[in-house]
């Protein structure tokens, strides 16, 4: 009889900590889904069209260079520096 | 304990821990599809790539801009309608009391790539300075208006070369930040 009961204590312990584990394992995860969605965002990624690999505003670039290609270093040089750096 | 009522008790933990586990899920999936998708650096990146097919096409500035082989400045009173450009918001937000946008296209000769020889800008630009804020991932930081600068190269019809540059902003924070 005493020997039951203890079988039956140790199952029982296990099921409990099962559970604790779990209903941790959720918190967790629960946590993680908050703080992913207060980061969501989209980013930009515009392409001239969908076959094309080229910027759209390069592509504008490119065609000014075909009609005056003078100074295309100092050109390269000023829109490289573009951007205002918010990027998180 | 007899061994139905084991069955009834182990039944009723079980259903326990399937409505733990379902209620999870679904706290999960409605936290995070409930909240609002930021698309405002999407939306600040197309307003300046309208801004900028409206400037130039085919690396030729708009001769619309120009009066008697100078910017016109008159151009400043109607560049966003002409370029079929509304600051209007979606309705229901909160973002409705004022303007949501801005933007600034700035015309620099190639010999001086320092002060602008022409501006064009419309919106709130109040918000300006906001762009320049290095952003962090705070709250607070996060409802700052979302900035582009986008720049590129264009000639006028006499062969002058200008550089071009577009800064475009859109604020929209009710919409697109979580409270």
């Amino acid at each position: 009889m005493l020997k039951n009961k203890k079988a039956q204590v140790g199952e029982t312990a296990t099921w409990i900590i099962a559970t604790v584990v779990l209903v941790v394992i959720l918190i967790v995860f629960l946590f993680i889904s908050i703080s992913l969605s207060k980061i969501k965002s989209l980013k930009a990624d515009i392409k001239a069209n969908s076959e094309d690999t080229t910027d759209w505003i390069s592509l504008k670039t490119e065609m000014a260079y075909s009609i005056n290609p003078e100074n295309k270093n100092r050109i390269e040089l000023w829109i490289s520096k573009e951007g205002i750096h918010d990027e998180q | 304990m007899d061994k139905k009522g084991t069955d009834k008790i182990l039944s009723i933990y079980w259903f326990l821990i399937l409505t733990i586990v379902a209620g999870g899920i679904f706290a999960m999936v409605y936290v995070f599809y409930g909240a609002p998708s930021d698309v405002r650096e999407i939306e600040a990146e197309l307003l300046a790539q309208k801004l900028a097919d409206c400037v130039s096409k085919n690396g030729l500035i708009e001769e619309n801009l120009f009066l008697n082989g100078e910017f016109n400045p008159a151009i400043n009173a109607y560049f966003t309608d002409r370029c079929g450009i509304t600051f209007k918001v979606e309705e229901g937000y909160g973002d409705e009391t004022e303007i949501q946008y801005l933007y600034k296209v700035s015309f620099y000769d190639i010999k001086n790539v320092v002060n602008p020889k022409f501006v064009i800008s419309d919106g709130n630009l109040n918000w300006e300075n906001e762009c320049f804020i290095e952003k962090s991932n705070s709250k607070d930081y996060l409802r700052l208006v979302k900035c582009k600068e986008r720049r590129f190269y264009a000639v006028d019809k006499e062969n002058n070369q200008y550089l071009i540059e577009i800064l475009s902003g859109v604020g929209k924070s009710e919409k697109n930040v979580k409270k």
